[in-house]
């Protein structure tokens, strides 16, 4: 299988490929991938390297010499275990209630002229786009909900995202509209119409919205350093700033006789393990990046 | 008969200037028969009700010298003084010119560079490639600033790899890093090099929406690779990209803050000083929160200016806008 | 209008967004304590401007064998070893079986799980409380301690610095935590033994208007005075001796760029702006100098400071900085690692920890450095200038709330009494490094020695609130150091002096001390890279004093004119 997608496919009504479009192409994207990889590949080697070596400049691709005293620091006791098990925790359930929060308002918006008072809605979110409340509005309120320090302060203040409706929504505009009608025709209801046409037809921007979400979820550590007491209930981004940020606990700490190991490579290794997890989602969000959805819908 | 008509009205009505509302029926009714979009609609708009609009009542601070202690009732109001504070200041004029100038040269350089390397990778024809190198150009979206700016500072600082390459070709040293007259450019080139692939995430979901067969009609009809962008790709994304468009004019005034609060210091706020860092210094560093929310609530009104306008035009040419 | 306006400034917690800038200086004016009297730890007497309490009655010490105290008052003791076995600090539990709830800021990786740690389960028995602290990382101080105070919960004990969260001075004037004038002042302290021993410059200088808020945790009154520098380097190039003037640490600066001391590979004088150091040397003024027509001068108005200005430019045109010497983001962490890389021969950072860049092996790939402290020398031979500065690093304070009760409050004071504990305590080994066997041992010599890090248990450690760590010279493993490091203090303390405005409070510095100090960062900068000419320096004074620096020196000299009458 794996054999015959290395074969270009190309239809049939498409010219064959001229030879100097695709050695300019191939020089332009190979460039582009570079710059784009190697810093990521000279993160991971730092993040690999003893820390003089990594001081001395010598790690450029490969560690110069290899050590994994960064990661032991990082993992040292359970505290980024177990706050990379409530990142996954709060990012999986999070970004499923979102999407299923987006979605449906995203299609409850979609009918503005026939749905009283949607357009309405519709303004209200994008309100919210322009103007944003501040820190202690937002900390009264989830405490007069009762959720401080609970995993749902993590997700329910940003369960749904405008800007993230708003794309969805305009998705859904574009998608032909004779299909909804012969689906109203046949009797369907709106439910169905939304499960069964809507959002197989929107795969891909589900996807795109789903990496959002999951994204956001991941990487946020305010609401994290604001609303949970508990250090014990942590996400990872939240563990690792303090990695990151603070060059060093020598400064204020002041462990008289103790200098922790070299920050770069700690900070690396911050870097991959705060990355690392949620880029392995990429690959099979991909496989919703096909085209042509909408050829057998049609014809249908 | 009837339920036919009414359906097929409906779906043509949306792709049809609006006709007057129909008086014959009530609201309620009209209401009643889309129950269901009621029913996608209410938990969605509850949400914002609870989650967006009962904190943005906090913004009363902007007429208020508030001290969290005080809480919003004990705290004094002061009228307006936040609003003249932030505008007498003569710093605010400059933080205003450079946001504007980084914004538009981000929206002149930045926003369209994930189009233009979505439809790059979107002309090829293996799929495999195509799908490594998706992976890879939306790396860099998960390094955070203060390591960005680092990474930076190692290939392109003073004391950097660029400079160590030019030493024996007896060029420089060049600090790009530090230079105030080229600093708009530097923070542009990294905001591209930081954001694009991941910007190119949404260009590929609408790419796939266009119908393979829009495609085919065209090369039958003699349309070469180029007129096939430009007639059928372009215009299947262009309602994507309007969107987008008009949804970044509404944060003009909002320019990476982090971003370039770690590097004032190199070049000075002469060269760098925008809104949330005009904020920062005279307002959050304070704990003047009413400051900062008159300050926010400025760049609200500006941006809701912006997007309405923007959406107005998109309208007018022909598009669909945002609402 | 805005009398009780918050105090802004440049904080600590500010270092990885503004670098340099944090370290000497910036925001000095914006202090909120109470200056007046002697400096040393045993000097007594009034504090605060007018209105001032009483300062706890000091009691010195327990003698110690390997104890230096110095007669110079202001410098701290100097141990070469550890009371073995140590003594007993507190007689009784403070605590009466309760909870305790707490608020402390985060330096490191957040403590592993509380009730699975030895050191906190020892140190709740030693309380005799059930404590509940909450973790806040530093760089979110200020939000965090706004948002509990918006939420009306405030914990009974409060970690609370005016220099990372300016507004908590408003927080103090309008009630938030409890007035402990006059439970701590005087022989009123006597009832928490350890807090009398505190050094008395940290009481009188964390006073706000003249009030007591909190226990302070102590730091050196002179902090960032002494720098370090490579005397091997030096030697080899022929500079034996330590510079005498600014021409001497001139030419050592440029020797270390440009004498190629570590014989191949690229080397540098200073990985910063040594801004501090050369202030201090050229006598500018400490951050305001009170003139004897009782006006104020700005240090940016001063001779001197242009001066100082010329001086930087040399240093930049001769290359002693490194090139990426003014960019911002984490600068700490940047000098530290050219420093042990061996780029760089000098460092200046904060007076105790700096010490620990001297342990054999820190330099890396260079067994024979030596690094030495290098006090700033008169820039023409004479005396330096060297500068007082707050003297602590934030204090504990009780919730109003919970002071309203006088057992409760006894109760929560002999707790902060607890984690005060003086070195040679056992209860100092328990709050600064955790329990014996586990992350220290005690050696026959007469020493504590650490665990290293990757050997002690991963376990949560006693929170960060009063230790006394930083108010003393200790540094098992290179015992010698303790002294060497009393020495320098010695030499910066007899020429320092205070900042006039210490302990007055200007609106005008207030609303405006974080944007002039951006300024006043800015056009320094500009100036010493070459980017703006010095002749800027008078636009750069007319946009200070008009952006706020003219209205900033009437306030002072109002509160001045207040204060003496």
């Amino acid at each position: 299988m794996g054999a015959a997608r290395t074969a270009p496919v190309r239809p049939a009504w498409q010219e064959p490929p001229r030879r100097i479009t695709t050695v300019a192409k191939g020089v332009v994207i190979a460039a582009i991938t570079l710059v784009m990889l190697y810093p990521f590949v000279y993160v991971i080697a730092i993040s690999f390297s003893a820390a003089d070596a990594a001081r001395s400049g010598d790690t450029l691709l490969i560690p110069a010499e290899f050590s994994l005293a960064a990661y032991r620091t990082i993992f040292a006791g359970d505290v980024v275990t177990r706050a990379l098990l409530v990142s996954a925790g709060v990012t999986l359930v999070g970004t499923l209630l979102s999407v299923v929060m987006t979605v449906t308002l995203a299609y409850g918006l979609t009918r503005t002229r026939e749905v009283p008072g949607s357009r309405f809605v519709l303004y209200l979110v994008l309100f919210t786009m322009l103007f944003g409340a501040g820190i202690i509005p937002n900390y009264l309120l989830v405490k007069e909900l009762g959720l401080l320090d609970t995993y749902a302060s993590l997700i329910l203040p940003g369960a749904v995202s405008a800007f993230n409706l708003v794309v969805v929504r305009n998705f859904f505009m574009n998608l032909p509209q004779e299909l909804f009608d012969s689906a109203r025709i046949d009797g369907a209801s709106e439910a169905q119409i939304l499960w069964r046409i809507v959002v197989p037809l929107s795969k891909a921007v589900i996807a795109v919205i789903a990496l959002f979400y999951g994204v956001a979820y991941w990487n946020d550590f305010f609401n994290a350093m604001i609303y949970l007491n508990d250090s014990e209930k942590w996400p990872i981004q939240l563990v690792l700033q303090q990695y990151v940020l603070q060059g060093s606990p020598l400064d204020q700490m002041a462990v008289s006789g103790q200098v922790e190991a070299a920050p770069k490579t700690i900070q690396m290794a911050v870097v991959v393990v705060a990355t690392v997890p949620i880029l392995l989602v990429y690959p099979f969000l991909q496989r919703f990046f096909t085209k042509g959805v909408l050829t057998g819908a049609i014809k249908g | 008969m009837h339920r036919r008509l009414d359906t097929l009205e409906r779906a043509q009505a949306s792709q049809r200037p609006p006709r007057p509302v129909r008086s014959g029926r009530s609201v309620w009714a009209r209401a009643w028969r889309q129950r269901w979009m009621y029913v996608f609609i209410v938990p969605g708009l509850l949400y914002f009700v609870v989650f967006r609009y009962i904190p943005l009542a906090g913004n009363v601070v902007a007429f208020q010298q508030y001290s969290p202690f005080l809480g919003f009732a004990e705290s004094p109001w002061v009228g307006l003084s936040n609003f003249t504070a932030m505008f007498s200041d003569p710093e605010v004029i400059r933080a205003l010119q450079n946001t504007l100038w980084f914004s538009l040269l981000q929206i002149v350089f930045a926003f369209p560079a994930p189009i233009a390397l979505a439809l790059l990778l979107n002309s090829l024809l293996s799929d495999r490639i195509k799908r490594i190198v998706q992976s890879v150009v939306y790396l860099p979206h998960f390094i955070g600033w203060v390591i960005v700016v680092s990474l930076w500072q190692e290939i392109f600082g003073g004391a950097g790899v660029l400079n160590r390459m030019l030493e024996p070709l007896g060029v420089g040293p060049l600090n790009l890093m530090a230079d105030p007259d080229t600093f708009a450019g530097l923070i542009t080139a990294q905001v591209i090099w930081k954001e694009v692939g991941w910007g190119t995430i949404i260009f590929f979901a609408a790419i796939t929406m266009i119908s393979p067969q829009l495609y085919e009609s065209a090369a039958v009809d003699g349309a070469g690779p180029w007129r096939r962008l430009w007639h059928v790709t372009l215009p299947g994304i262009s309602s994507v990209i309007v969107l987008l468009l008009i949804l970044r004019l509404g944060t003009v005034l909002t320019v990476g803050f982090e971003q370039l609060l770690l590097q004032q210091p190199a070049v000075g706020a002469d060269a760098a000083q925008v809104v949330d860092t005009f904020t920062y210094y005279r307002g959050v560093l304070g704990g003047d929160w009413g400051l900062a929310a008159a300050v926010g609530l400025v760049k609200g009104v500006i941006g809701t200016v912006l997007v309405i306008g923007a959406n107005r035009l998109a309208k007018r040419m022909g598009g669909q806008g945002v609402f | 209008m805005t009398t009780s306006r918050p105090l802004p400034g440049g904080g600590l917690s500010r270092r990885r967004f503004l670098g340099g800038l944090a370290g000497l200086g910036a925001g000095a004016y914006l202090l909120s304590s109470c200056s007046s009297g002697g400096s040393g730890p045993t000097s007594g007497g009034t504090a605060g401007g007018g209105t001032g309490f009483s300062l706890p009655d000091y009691a010195a010490p327990r003698d110690l064998a390997g104890a230096t105290i110095s007669d110079v008052p202001g410098v701290l003791p100097a141990y070469e070893q550890f009371p073995l076995p140590p003594f007993k600090s507190v007689a009784q539990p403070p605590g009466r079986g309760g909870t305790v709830t707490s608020l402390h800021p985060l330096f490191t990786a957040p403590p592993d799980d509380l009730q699975g740690s030895e050191v906190f389960q020892a140190f709740q028995r030693g309380l005799n409380v059930t404590l509940e602290p909450t973790y806040t990382p530093i760089g979110s101080y200020e939000n965090k301690l706004a948002t509990v105070l918006a939420g009306g919960s405030i914990p009974d004990i409060t970690w609370v610095n005016t220099e990372t969260v300016p507004a908590a001075v408003s927080y103090f004037q309008q009630g938030a935590f409890a007035d402990l004038s006059d439970v701590l002042g005087g022989d009123g302290v006597s009832a928490y033994p350890n807090l009398a021993q505190l050094p008395s410059y940290a009481w009188r200088n964390c006073a706000v208007e003249g009030v007591l808020y909190g226990v302070p945790r102590g730091i050196p009154l002179l902090n960032n005075s002494v720098a370090l520098y490579r005397a091997d380097w030096a030697a080899a190039l022929g500079f034996p001796e330590a510079p005498a003037d600014a021409a001497e640490y001139l030419e050592l600066m440029t020797a270390f760029s440009k004498g190629a001391p570590r014989g191949s590979g690229q080397s540098w004088g200073a990985a910063v702006l040594d801004a501090g150091f050369v202030r201090q040397m050229f006598r500018v003024p400490n951050e305001w100098r009170l003139e004897e027509d009782g006006t104020l001068t700005h240090y940016v108005e001063s001779d001197e400071y242009r001066a100082a200005l010329e001086f930087h430019l040399q240093e930049f045109d001769a290359g002693v900085y490194h090139p990426d010497a003014t960019m911002g983001g984490d600068t700490y962490t940047r000098a530290i690692d050219l420093l042990q890389s061996g780029q760089t021969g000098f460092y200046a950072g904060s007076l105790n920890a700096q010490f620990a860049l001297r342990r054999p092996g820190t330099l890396t790939g260079d067994p024979g450095s030596d690094v030495q402290p290098l006090a700033p020398p008169g820039h023409d031979g004479g005396d330096p200038l060297t500068y007082e500065q707050r003297g602590y690093y934030g204090m504990a304070a009780i919730s109003a709330e919970a002071a309203q009760d006088d057992a409760r409050l006894h109760e929560l004071l002999g707790i902060v009494d607890y984690w005060s504990a003086p070195f040679g305590s056992e209860e100092y080994v328990l709050v600064n490094y955790g329990l014996e066997g586990r992350q220290v041992t005690f050696e026959d010599s007469g020493q504590l020695v650490p665990v290293p890090p990757d050997q002690a248990p991963a376990e949560a450690l006693v929170p960060y609130l009063t230790q006394v760590r930083e108010t003393l010279f200790y540094f098992p493993g290179a015992q010698a150091d303790a002294g060497l490091a009393q020495g320098a203090m010695e030499t910066v303390v007899r020429s320092s002096a205070p900042n006039p405005v210490t302990g007055l409070i200007s609106d005008t510095a207030i609303r405006q001390g974080a944007a002039l100090g951006q300024l006043n960062n800015d056009y320094e900068t500009g100036i010493v890279t070459g980017q703006r000419s010095l002749d800027e320096l008078d636009e750069w004074r007319d946009r200070w004093r008009s952006g706020g620096g003219d209205a900033m020196r009437r306030e002072f000299q109002d509160a001045l004119e207040r204060v003496d009458s």
